[in-house]
């Protein structure tokens, strides 16, 4: 069972410290929901999970074997990442789009082996994207962007998935989607790592919330049960309530004390 | 719309393999294909055979591999820095190559032996590109844009001293001549000295196809799927450096072909980065086979210039794309 465990970490940039001495361990099977404010350091966590940052002190092990001993195509096809807003910078059709995610295991030279396609066939089907197969991605709406990204993530069957904000800019039937098929990764038993600043969702589909402030972090627990009012007023500096019924969760917030 | 173009390669191929063969028949004595083959096979060589074997196969030769690895390196660059108008002097290497071969020019080791002013071209690009690296090592592509640029800008200032600096008028005209970049009176000495460059540049430039593709998903997610940047960056600058930066040496400095060829088909190939690589080499090696053909074509006065044909080739280009983004405009 895969488990990525952070000891002790530290990020600095520019004198400003940006994560202070983060530990935590996340294991297979998990949604883990990074929360904070803007700028309590969630994606530079998410960078650290990812390998993608050396950390200043501390390491992320993924297993028991640090990031940094393994390299970078061997991580690739065990993770992975998407960042926030993430971008398609040419006009590829979505099915090449989606190919690229299995960029680690491609050969160096040639077009898309026979396989690679017929998983990207199968990753489209997976994210109700076949009928865009051949459209350029320049032409999708933002929902269907998220998931042709969602697809790309997926392509590769990774048992790691870290992603940065998947939820924003989307309506909420996007949102609702996306977070629900990062649950089914989850229940499949991959680890998702997802940094969300809705709480409500946050408390809805994460198995478990951990919250961030300052670099720090400040609560982890199942999402059930971490989630209250001195919590939110801990995380955000506002007042705020759980309403709603038991397994479903929403968060009211009541502005600033 | 995407567009599926199969056979791009193939009619790529057909037209440069025509094209050779043209500009192997014009010049100052026009060759009937008729006439040629026969003569390739009369010993000894008939003058006909001779033009052909000393003078305009080297030459072509030497267009192809000068516009291939323009071709090639652009499509290579507007891929890595994901800009449509990025071109292969870019990192420094082009005027570093100009440079080396001024400085032959300049202290006259020309004189000694013609082959100096590309050893010289060679040196300079490397080092150019080398400094390059250096400089813009360890802080992703924009620094690399930067220490590109601030090189290229050392390299031309100090061309410009040369200019400014040579012993007499016709040193200086010598120079400016050179970097108006010509292919006449190349011979096989050149070919055989560019080509190891050309290919090790070309097999670097080649392997960095993935790493292009991947890299349309912007620098982090690159990293995530296991691309090396910084060994990206090696590969491009080296293949560049020795593809580019030893045809230059020979060439002198053309401009347009690295913009031009990949621009043009990047719709041809759905705009995947990785699969411009190919045609766009093929492309380049065309343009600037058909220039250097109008060069013997245009005949007013003095030899013009290939870099100067080029230019006027390209330009229109640009007018073009204004009038294109224009139109797509807001």
């Amino acid at each position: 069972m895969i488990s990525l465990t952070a000891r002790h970490l530290s990020i600095r940039r520019g004198g400003r410290t940006l994560l202070d001495n983060v530990s935590l361990r996340a294991e297979a099977g998990e949604l883990l929901a990074v929360v904070g404010a803007n700028g309590a350091g969630k994606s530079t966590l998410l960078t650290a999970l990812a390998g993608l940052r050396k950390p200043d002190a501390g390491q992320v092990m993924l297993n028991d074997v640090p990031l940094s001993e393994l390299t970078g195509t061997t991580l690739a096809r065990i993770r992975a990442y998407l960042p926030q807003n993430p971008r398609c910078e040419w006009p590829l059709s979505v099915e090449r789009l989606v190919a690229l995610g299995l960029t680690p295991s491609l050969p160096l030279f040639g077009d898309l082996p026979a396989t690679a396609r017929a998983r990207a066939t199968a990753a489209l089907a997976d994210c109700d994207l076949l009928a865009h197969r051949e459209q350029s991605v320049t032409t999708l709406s933002g929902g269907e962007f998220a998931r042709a990204m969602l697809a790309r993530a997926f392509i590769g069957n990774p048992d790691i998935l870290i992603v940065d904000e998947p939820l924003t800019g989307l309506d909420p039937r996007h949102a609702i989607e996306i977070a629900t098929r990062l649950r089914a990764f989850a229940r499949a038993g991959k680890l998702v790592i997802a940094s969300l600043h809705d709480l409500t969702l946050a408390a809805r589909y994460a198995t478990r919330i951990l919250a961030l402030r300052e670099g720090r972090l400040i609560c982890d627990g199942p999402s059930g049960q971490i989630l209250n009012a001195e919590m939110i007023r801990a995380v955000f500096d506002t007042d705020g309530k759980i309403l709603g019924e038991v397994d479903y969760p929403y968060v009211d917030y009541r502005g600033p004390t | 719309m995407i567009r599926h173009h199969a056979p791009l390669m193939p009619a790529l191929l057909g037209l440069l393999g025509i094209t050779f063969g043209v500009s192997l028949l014009v010049g100052a004595v026009w060759l009937r294909p008729q006439d040629l083959l026969p003569a390739l096979f009369t010993r000894p060589w008939p003058l006909a055979a001779l033009i052909v074997i000393d003078l305009r196969l080297p030459r072509a030769i030497l267009a192809c591999l000068a516009g291939g690895s323009l071709g090639l390196a652009g499509a290579v660059l507007q891929g890595l820095t994901r800009n449509p108008l990025a071109e292969p002097g870019l990192l420094g290497v082009t005027t570093g190559a100009a440079l080396g071969a001024v400085i032959a020019l300049y202290f006259g080791l020309t004189a000694a032996g013609e082959i100096w002013g590309p050893v010289m071209g060679i040196v300079g690009a490397l080092g150019a590109s080398a400094l390059t690296f250096l400089l813009g090592r360890g802080g992703g592509i924009l620094s690399l844009i930067l220490a590109g640029a601030a090189v290229s800008g050392l390299m031309s200032a100090c061309i410009s001293v040369a200019l400014n600096l040579a012993p007499n008028p016709y040193a200086a005209y010598e120079i400016m001549t050179w970097l108006m970049g010509s292919l006449v009176d190349r011979s096989w000495h050149h070919v055989l000295l560019v080509l190891p460059f050309v290919a090790g540049g070309a097999v670097l430039l080649a392997m960095t196809m993935r790493a292009l593709d991947a890299l349309a998903l912007g620098e982090d997610q690159a990293m995530s799927l296991g691309i090396n940047l910084e060994r990206l960056h090696v590969m491009v600058l080296g293949g560049t450096a020795l593809a580019v930066g030893a045809t230059t040496a020979v060439t002198g400095a053309i401009g347009f072909v690295g913009l031009l060829a990949p621009h043009l088909l990047r719709p041809f190939v759905a705009y995947q980065p990785g699969r411009l690589l190919a045609p766009s080499a093929l492309l380049g090696a065309l343009l600037l086979l058909t220039a250097d053909i109008l060069t013997r074509l245009i005949q007013i006065g003095p030899e013009i210039k290939l870099g100067v044909v080029m230019s006027l080739l390209g330009t229109p280009f640009f007018f073009w794309l204004v009038v294109r983004v224009r139109r797509s405009g807001p």
